[in-house]
């Protein structure tokens, strides 16, 4: 998105004397040598676009250029934004809801309901998202009004990017210097070491979102192998602030797994219920306080006839030696012995977590027993004589 | 000083960054050139396979996994792979004897193929439980009587350590003896386990008992896969005038 302040205070400074330093001034002051393009607020004001350019001033022809381009792509976007409000309040007058309280969530939801897909590649699937995220963001001018860059490095197609690297460089010498320093005064190496634990490298994609630029895969690992090379350096913790500019926190898995609610039944037991699925076959299980009961379908568990199904049903309360505390009971439906027992396996690990500690929960996920085994039978193609395989070739 | 050259050679020579991350910087400070960027993976990059193989592999024992969360903390933050259909905690379960039933199986009927592994571990126990009942009480504690054990001791027995391959070289094809990896050594192991288990009497005799003599024979380096193996290193050993074929032509 282009910046209005900017625009503004450039296109302000087309009548004064000097504008192309006072801009390069700006740029710097503003900004910082390699600006980052920065959002626009969300919905600007007609006054906030570029004005147009007096006619009589001198300006570079990339200049004009860009701001006619700048000035077009804020009309366009002014627009988008308009359609999109526009058809927000109209969605939600269509699902008898509150226009002022439509959030886009409920949109999604909405379209969801509205115009259901059935498409296996989920960006294939209509989407109604504000302009914002649908539009790609712009950069702002990169040069001044007589067409000079700002950037030493404009040439190169792109500056942030290879600013960057010239950063590491830049800070692998002076510590090479500083290290070269302590040798000479006969100085131990650094105990202290840069922690980087919980974090990780900023992907490709959101480190092209950062700096605005088309980021290549081989341009992606030139990065991360500089970097790394920057962490093997014995004093790296002196540009810790550098490094995590470009690494991003993590999240525990555990903290995002999202235990049942704990129920009361009238005995005073307490039970949890959950859903799972897997293949083609859905279950449904309620965990119960007691003495290690099953029930899956009206049947024990010679429902299944083959042992490792039944071995599959016992693994969560086995790994973590409850065999016989719980009664489980089971619905399940569709499907074969194995989809069964493994959405039975999914759905009861579920319910177990609602009793157990955070640390058991832990092992529960080291285990596997907490991921969503997500594989389905592919479909067959038309002309193969399955999935992938074909008919066998005949010469005529 | 050798950090001193580093940092000369820097400035004289390589100026930009990349050129920077393409040495290596050792404790002697010496430079020493890595292969070129594009040839090396990066711990982040090219991590190809199945979304499965990307995750990270599930354990599932308990004191393993207390282990690996103590050891390394940011295991926390890691993805880990579904546990499939045929692993498990239990004490019944065995990777090693899931491997070879679903070797023996046949067109999917994986029900009908645990039931026959069963059965022959069971005729293994049978056999053993005799031989234990009629020797004298100053062998008795040298017979095996846990029929996993016994399968395992089989088919580590039966690995071989050499294989043939066929060597096309001057259109004549020789057989020439290679060295065999691990993962292959214990396949062909298991296959001639099978293969020994499938070779009886179809009127008289069932698949399980001819596969529990040959499991009990093997891990007494007797029987015929035994003899298969020390066979196929005979062979070895009179064709390795072939052996240079491996790397000459």
């Amino acid at each position: 998105m282009l910046s209005l302040r900017l625009e503004e205070q450039i296109s302000r400074l087309i009548s004064v004397p000097g504008a192309r330093r006072a801009a390069c001034q700006l740029w710097k002051t503003a900004s910082g040598p390699r600006s980052f393009a920065t959002e626009t607020a969300a919905a600007g004001s007609v006054n906030d676009s570029p004005k147009a350019i007096d006619p009589k001033v001198k300006v570079n022809k990339a200049m004009r250029a860009y701001l006619e381009r700048a000035q077009a792509h804020n009309m366009f976007m002014k627009q988008q934004t308009s359609e999109f409000e526009i058809g927000r309040r109209h969605l939600a007058n269509m699902m008898g809801e509150d226009p002022e309280t439509f959030t886009q969530e409920d949109i999604d939801r909405s379209i969801q309901y509205l115009l259901p897909s059935n498409l296996f590649q989920r960006s294939s699937r209509p989407i109604m998202r504000p302009p914002e995220e649908v539009f790609p963001q712009q950069k702002e001018a990169q040069f001044g009004l007589d067409g000079r860059p700002f950037h030493p490095l404009f040439y190169t197609g792109k500056p942030n990017y290879y600013q960057i690297l010239h950063d590491i460089r830049d800070w692998t010498l002076q510590l090479n210097v500083l290290e070269d320093e302590r040798v000479r005064k006969g100085r131990a190496p650094p105990d202290k070491k840069l922690n980087l634990s919980g974090t990780q490298w900023m992907t490709k994609d959101e480190l092209a979102t950062l700096l605005v630029e088309k980021m290549t895969p081989h341009m992606y690992r030139r990065f991360i192998l500089s970097m790394e090379r920057l962490l093997l350096h014995p004093y790296v913790y002196r540009v810790e602030e550098f490094v995590r500019k470009y690494r991003k926190a993590l999240i525990e898995e555990v903290i995002e797994i999202q235990a049942p609610a704990l129920k009361k039944d009238e005995a005073g037991r307490s039970y949890t219920e959950a859903y799972a699925n897997r293949k083609t076959c859905h279950a449904w299980v309620t965990l119960k306080d007691g003495t290690g009961k099953v029930d899956i379908n009206g049947q024990d568990i010679l429902f299944f006839p083959r042992a490792s199904d039944r071995l599959q049903i016992m693994f969560p309360l086995q790994l973590l030696d409850r065999m016989f505390q719980f009664d489980i009971s089971a619905k399940v439906e569709y499907g074969g012995y194995s989809g069964k027992s493994g959405a039975i396996r999914e759905a009861l690990t579920k319910c177990l977590t609602a009793f157990v500690s955070k640390e058991e929960v832990e092992i529960l996920r080291h285990a596997g027993l907490l991921t969503h085994d997500k594989r389905v039978k592919e479909r067959k193609k038309v002309g193969f004589r399955g999935a992938r395989a074909k008919p066998t070739w005949r010469k005529r | 000083m050798a950090s001193h050259i580093r940092t000369s050679l820097m400035l004289l020579g390589v100026r930009n960054a990349c050129a920077i991350a393409n040495t290596e910087r050792c404790i002697s400070g010496v430079l020493i050139p890595v292969r070129h960027l594009s040839r090396m993976r990066t711990r982040t990059g090219n991590k190809g396979g199945f979304w499965i193989d990307r995750l990270a592999p599930p354990l599932f024992d308990r004191t393993a996994i207390e282990r690996k969360l103590d050891e390394n903390p940011d295991s926390r933050f890691d993805k880990v792979a579904p546990a499939r259909i045929f692993q498990s905690s239990s004490a019944f379960s065995d990777p090693l004897v899931t491997k070879f039933t679903n070797m023996m199986m046949l067109e999917g009927m994986k029900d009908k193929a645990e039931e026959m592994m069963g059965r022959a571990l069971k005729a293994v126990k049978t056999i053993q439980l005799d031989r234990y009942h009629a020797a004298d009480e100053s062998t008795k504690p040298t017979i095996i009587l846990n029929p996993i054990k016994i399968f395992h001791k089989a088919v580590e027995n039966c690995k071989p350590v050499l294989a043939l391959a066929p060597l096309k070289r001057g259109g004549v094809t020789y057989q020439v003896p290679v060295s065999i990896l691990e993962k292959k050594a214990e396949w062909t192991s298991m296959k001639w386990l099978i293969l020994a288990g499938r070779d009886h009497d179809q009127k008289t005799d069932k698949f399980r008992n001819a596969l529990a003599r040959e499991l009990i024979a093997a891990s007494n380096n007797e029987g015929k896969v035994i003899k298969r193996k020390f066979d196929l290193h005979k062979q070895c050993e009179a064709n390795k005038a072939y052996a240079h074929y491996r790397w000459s032509k």
